[in-house]
């Protein structure tokens, strides 16, 4: 009788255990683990030119991280966890785009609860494409994917995530203007800036921005840099308009400031993107870009401007030089797009052979998208 | 009653017991809000209370003839673990009623929860007024004597001001809507909209402290991390730290420590950028770093003679240090020109940077570059350092330090770093302005002047606030104008 209670407490004991293991399956799985929600749909927007379509599956391929992130409700209540997944950076890395390149990105639930986060939060925040949670798939009516954006409230924790869509018009469009830095400079004042040993010429941000570009465009709250080497910063408005660009000797072009630590200048400049307006320094880009050949001539693609810019495509551009002279050239007169280059002067020049022959502008100052 | 009758009645008996539970069961777990009740300003952890069997422990307590199940409101201020020196307790009730008491008299100080007056204050012995109901608040405000928990505001001359954000609470604060973002959800078609904001206790630094017109603040936060900014943002007073907030760019640094007004452009991270400048200019450059210079310090040693050299060698500059004042964190900055942020030396046990530092520029230069140290190692980097010891047994290796900084001067280094240690061990032994420290300041002074003078390429000399306040990392750390400013010459 003894014996029959003994083992009827035991089996009692490995049912608990059973059970218990059974409850606790979803701890501890490998984040890529396959899972039943592998298959699960999510449309992607404005990526490519076509919506398309990815999988929890695929996104497990991608390299993962783990973040915490802490967020505050309405309630009081805090929102703690531990979110796996990849970032949405690497998954943007794919396509040969980074959060910065929207001015917004929208999630949307299965429940149709979408949230648009801005571009403010796309600079400054590490968006995680999560699927597991605490170390823990995530619950059923959180799959496939549950947004996590540490440092930022709750309410851009989309779950249940089913569609990303990609935006770059309404609150900031892309630039529709480029500017040669090396042309410009020439027609604005330059002053003596001491650099270390030498003496170099810089010309101000504010005059630069005053003379070529919308000053007054209030949707303007960040303004984006990026140097020849791949370094890419935004610096305020106020900060942008407060600094100098260097345009000769060691660094040229370099944004600098007396009154910056020297962690906020930015040396070999390629490019400022301010507003509408990007403001482009050919002999950077010619150092770091690809090159082109057209003729004899050697210099940058004029496709390259617009791919490092992102610089809207049109139907018709008006190339302005130095000197105020300018034409207009529609796409079947580019031909094959053209090339910058430096000419023998010394100066920003572009060429093209289209359908109404061989165009040449000197001293290029800019190019602007008319349609 | 026959047998039949009694098992009738005991069987209705239990079915009665078991309604009841279950109605009881259904009225007791039926759903209530308890709102929550925040203790915040001057304590080491905020805390919020929304149990009111969980806050402590319990006592029965009566006063003008009511009862009230109350925990002592000292055991609740001193989960929170106020800071040194708090001295009064803000109780703000929903609608804005604010009883305050000191903090000295709570030893018969109550707080109590019911469903008529939510979180209520039951004071035994003070006036009825101080009786706060409906709180939602208990802010703990300090003397403010504790600067390493306070909010401090220094130009590169003085302290202008250091208050705690108990004491930011207990003044008059702006509540700035600030915009965290709209959501937007499709119902029959339509698109249902809503922008959410929350409101925010916040300040501007010219309430506090006079500034000019276009003036620029360094704002400093715990981690490291900086920002350059100008009057436009906001300082939120949050819980019991500061952040700033730059709502055009949402941009927030978190638990602010300090802000500099009117920085000095120079800052000890120019070591990086200054180096690899020459480096890239083909210069071949000495750097040579005093552990434990202040720039306050440095001014003392030249205005009592200590520093004949350095007062005469180059145009010196103030430079701003980083934040927190750790040895670590400190070199890494000047190594890498990042904030700690970046390079990941945040703490005092961090060894490990996650950017390359100048030696790695080196490298990539092709240069040659040496590092001599004697303290032990602090960072790994991407040379291994040539660590010296103190052989004669002086009590310090700035002697050995010298002779092999000498030796190695005509060995073709593009770079030789070295770090005199010397007077941040007197500092640290006997204060900053003893005479033993200033002697130690006179060595180093007289040495560099030998190093300097056969050094044929071009200088840099800084101080290390780090060093010197190493040993009050942690709850210690300081932002002050004697910890933050460094002396720094670049020449030749």
């Amino acid at each position: 009788m003894k014996s029959i209670k003994k083992l009827s407490l035991l089996l009692v004991i490995l049912a608990l255990m059973v059970t218990m293991a059974a409850c606790d399956s979803k701890k501890d799985v490998p984040a890529n683990a396959p899972g039943p929600f592998d298959d699960q749909k999510i449309v992607v927007s404005g990526l490519l030119e076509r919506d398309f379509e990815i999988t929890q599956g695929d996104l497990k391929k991608l390299a993962a991280v783990t973040k915490h992130a802490e967020s505050t409700r309405s309630n009081g209540e805090k929102v703690i966890v531990d979110a796996t997944g990849p970032l949405l950076e690497t998954f943007l890395k794919e396509y040969g785009k980074t959060q910065k390149d929207f001015s917004r990105i929208r999630f949307t639930a299965g429940d149709k609860y979408s949230i648009a986060v801005p571009q403010e939060i796309l600079a400054s925040r590490l968006v995680i494409l999560s699927y597991v949670n605490d170390g823990r798939p995530l619950e059923d009516d959180y799959q496939p994917v549950r947004i996590v954006i540490p440092g930022e409230r709750a309410m851009y924790w989309v779950k249940n995530l089913i569609r990303m869509d990609f935006e770059t018009g309404a609150d900031q469009k892309p630039p529709n203007k480029v500017v040669f830095l090396e042309t410009a400079a020439k027609n604005l004042p330059q002053e003596d800036y001491q650099y270390y040993d030498s003496v170099d010429k810089a010309i101000k941000t504010q005059d630069l921005i005053a003379e070529y570009a919308d000053i007054n465009d209030t949707v303007v709250a960040n303004v984006f840099m990026k140097a020849g080497d791949g370094l890419q910063k935004n610096e305020t408005k106020a900060n942008f308009l407060a600094a100098f660009i260097k345009v000769t000797g060691q660094d040229q072009p370099k944004f600098l400031a007396p009154q910056f630590p020297q962690g906020m200048h930015i040396r070999d400049l390629l490019y400022i993107i301010y507003g509408q307006t990007a403001i482009f320094d050919y002999t950077e880009g010619s150092a770091c870009l690809p090159k082109q050949t057209f003729g004899d001539k050697e210099g940058i693609a004029f496709s390259q401007i617009f791919k490092q810019t992102g610089m809207a495509g049109g139907n018709k551009y008006k190339f302005t030089s130095a000197d105020g002279k300018s034409i207009v050239l529609t796409n079947p007169e580019l031909g094959e797009g053209g090339l910058i280059y430096q000419n023998a002067e010394g100066a920003v020049a572009f060429t093209c052979t289209g359908t109404s022959g061989k165009q040449n502008v000197e001293d290029l100052l800019s190019v602007e998208m008319l349609q | 009653m026959n047998k039949k009758g009694w098992i009738l009645s005991a069987c209705l008996g239990l079915l009665g017991l078991v309604i009841g539970a279950a109605v009881m069961g259904a009225v007791s777990c039926s759903p209530r809000y308890i709102p929550p009740l925040k203790v915040i300003g001057d304590v080491v952890n905020s805390i919020t209370l929304q149990d009111p069997n969980g806050m402590g422990k319990l006592e029965t307590i009566s006063l003008q003839g009511n009862k009230y199940k109350a925990v002592k409101l000292a055991e609740i201020i001193n989960r929170a673990q106020p800071v040194a020196n708090a001295k009064q307790l803000y109780l703000v009730g929903l609608d804005g009623f604010t009883s305050a008491i000191k903090v000295d008299d709570i030893d018969d100080c109550y707080i109590s929860f019911s469903a008529k007056n939510g979180w209520e204050a039951v004071n035994l012995k003070h006036p009825i007024s101080s009786n706060a109901k409906q709180i939602k608040e208990i802010v703990v405000v300090s003397d403010g004597s504790t600067r390493d928990f306070a909010f401090n505001v220094i130009d590169p001359d003085k302290k202008l001001v250091q208050i705690t954000p108990g004491q930011l609470l207990a003044r008059p604060l702006t509540e700035f809507p600030y915009p965290e973002g709209k959501a937007v959800i499709q119902n029959d078609g339509k698109e249902y909209e809503s922008q959410v904001f929350t409101k925010r206790r916040v300040f501007k630094l010219s309430d506090l402290t006079p500034v000019n017109e276009g003036d620029s603040f360094l704002v400093l936060d715990e981690k490291g991390e900086y920002r350059l900014v100008d009057n436009g943002g906001y300082f939120e007073v949050s819980d019991n730290h500061i952040n700033y907030l730059q709502p055009d760019t949402r941009s927030i640094l978190e638990k602010v420590k300090g802000v500099i007004v009117r920085p000095p452009a120079a800052g000890i991270m120019d070591i990086y950028y200054d180096t690899r400048h020459y480096l890239d200019n083909g210069d071949r450059i000495l750097v040579a770093v005093l552990d434990g210079l202040t720039y306050n310090q440095y001014s003392y040693a030249v205005e009592n003679g200590y520093a004949p050299f350095l007062e005469n060698y180059s145009m010196v500059i103030k430079a701003s240090g980083v934040y927190p004042p750790a040895a670590n964190v400190s070199l890494a900055a000047m190594l890498t020109g990042k904030e700690a942020k970046e390079s990941c030396i945040i703490t005092a046990g961090d060894r490990e940077l996650k950017v390359p530092s100048i030696f790695a520029e080196a490298v990539k230069l092709k240069k040659q570059s040496i590092l001599l140290e004697a303290d032990q190692k602090l960072l790994e980097t991407e040379v291994q350092p040539v660590s010296v010891t103190d052989k004669n047994g002086s009590g310090g290796a700035d002697d050995e330090l010298y002779e092999a900084t000498l030796a190695n001067l005509d060995k073709g280094y593009d770079l030789l770093m070295v770090r005199f240690h010397g007077i941040d061990d007197s500092g640290a032994r006997y204060g900053e302005s003893a005479e033993e420290t200033m002697q130690s300041i006179s060595a180093a002074d007289e040495y560099l002047k030998q190093i300097v003078n056969r050094w044929p390429g071009k200088v840099i000399i800084t101080g290390n606030q780090a060093a010197c306040t190493s040993r009050l990392v942690g709850g210690e750390a300081q932002f002050s104008n004697d910890a933050m400013f460094v002396p720094y010459w670049r020449a030749r």
